[in-house]
């Protein structure tokens, strides 16, 4: 039957008819990450597989996504990357326990007492009225700028103590406490 | 070097130096390349950096509800990690070229929308690609809507090329056989 068809090459064959699709199916969310994740390493058994292929088929996000982690993989395995920056790494840890329940940073706030804590964040403008104020700060926006304003105290302070928290956990967590 | 997740989860705040300072390459990395891949020229490093900073606050932020969901049975912590910081990346990037859009990091956040430039015609017939397995689709919509290499592609398939060629081969068979049967499609008056 396809000699009946024109044998040029298959991509003008391919854009004689309307391929295209959405950047992102209507109506269909787009698998977990870790889903993704698990289909570049190999992890998915053959129906899971299927099913995400048939996604991905539709979805050049998805698409864009596999493509971007696998060339990531690659480049940092084969060391010719950028080298790891020392400032991304000391700013990152100041975050360290940010992510513990707002009971426990507070426990451990404790130590220094709430107003000091406040009283040092306020010298360095880590909380402008807008910032205390403007109920749960559950942007990431908000979380970022505190981290950003909060970034101007001295990080190593308290480097190497792990019972002091950081008071930069103060502008995020305190509002899980009222 | 093993960074012990649950620990990071608990708040060990060595456990957390240990997890940045294990993973901080690649995250620099993940973004680096979706930094340069997206809208807007070059890739600052003060936006890199900043958004591998927020790669991190995600992470941990409300109670690391992220890095909670991180599944090792599933995953590689690695790839997880890059995808996370694609992520993140094209969120800030959409947010920049947007401000107005509300932003809550969610783990299905994803990637940048790419309009084909050349739409098809309202008169364009559409191509019958329900007569394909999903892995066929899969392969011509990469080899070309995206002009990805046979290579790319089985690289992208973690298959051998050859595996690719003959998926192709198949796929445009079978959608030429079924279109064959249709007078009216272009590919039958072309060639008719
Ligand atoms: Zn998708």
């Amino acid at each position: 039957m396809s000699n009946l068809l024109p044998h040029s090459d298959d991509l003008d064959f391919w854009r004689l008819y309307d391929t295209s699709v959405p950047a992102r199916p209507a109506n269909v969310a787009c698998p977990p990450l870790l889903e993704l994740a698990g289909y570049v390493d190999d992890r998915l058994d053959g129906a899971a597989r299927e099913r995400l292929e048939a996604h991905l088929s539709d979805c050049l996000e998805c698409r864009d996504a596999i493509v971007h982690a696998r060339g990531a993989l690659e480049s940092v395995a084969s060391s010719g990357d950028v080298a790891s920056p020392l400032a991304v790494i000391r700013r990152a840890r100041t975050l360290r326990a940010r992510g513990t329940r707002g009971r426990h940073v507070l426990r451990r706030i404790g130590r220094w007492g709430v107003a000091a804590a406040f009283a040092a964040l306020a010298a360095v403008g880590g909380l402008e009225a807008g910032a205390a104020t403007s109920g749960p700060q559950t942007t990431v926006e908000t979380a970022l700028q505190d981290e950003l304003s909060f970034g101007l105290l001295d990080e190593t302070r308290f480097e190497d103590d792990p019972l002091i928290t950081w008071p930069v956990e103060l502008g995020v967590e305190s509002g899980e406490e009222q | 070097m093993d960074v012990d997740i649950q620990a990071c989860i608990d708040g060990d705040p060595r456990a957390w130096d240990q997890f940045v300072t294990r993973w901080s390459k690649l995250i620099f990395s993940a973004v680096n390349r979706a930094v340069l891949r997206g809208p807007g020229a070059g890739s600052p490093r003060d936006l890199v950096e900043d958004i591998v900073q927020e790669v991190f606050v995600r992470l941990i932020k409300d109670d690391c509800r992220l890095l909670r969901t991180y599944d090792p049975a599933r995953a590689g912590l690695s790839t997880w990690l890059t995808l996370v910081a694609r992520s993140v990346a094209i969120d800030r990037l959409r947010r920049k070229a947007r401000p107005v859009r509300s932003l809550e990091a969610s783990e299905e956040t994803l990637a940048v929308a790419r309009t084909p430039e050349d739409q098809p015609t309202a008169d364009t017939p559409s191509i019958p690609l329900h007569v394909l397995t999903s892995r066929q689709r899969l392969v011509l919509r990469l080899l070309f809507d995206e002009e990805r290499s046979v290579e790319e592609v089985a690289r992208f398939l973690a298959v051998d090329p050859q595996t690719v060629r003959s998926t192709k081969h198949k796929a445009l068979s079978r959608l030429r056989a079924h279109l064959s049967l249709q007078p009216e499609s272009p590919g039958m008056g072309r060639s008719g």
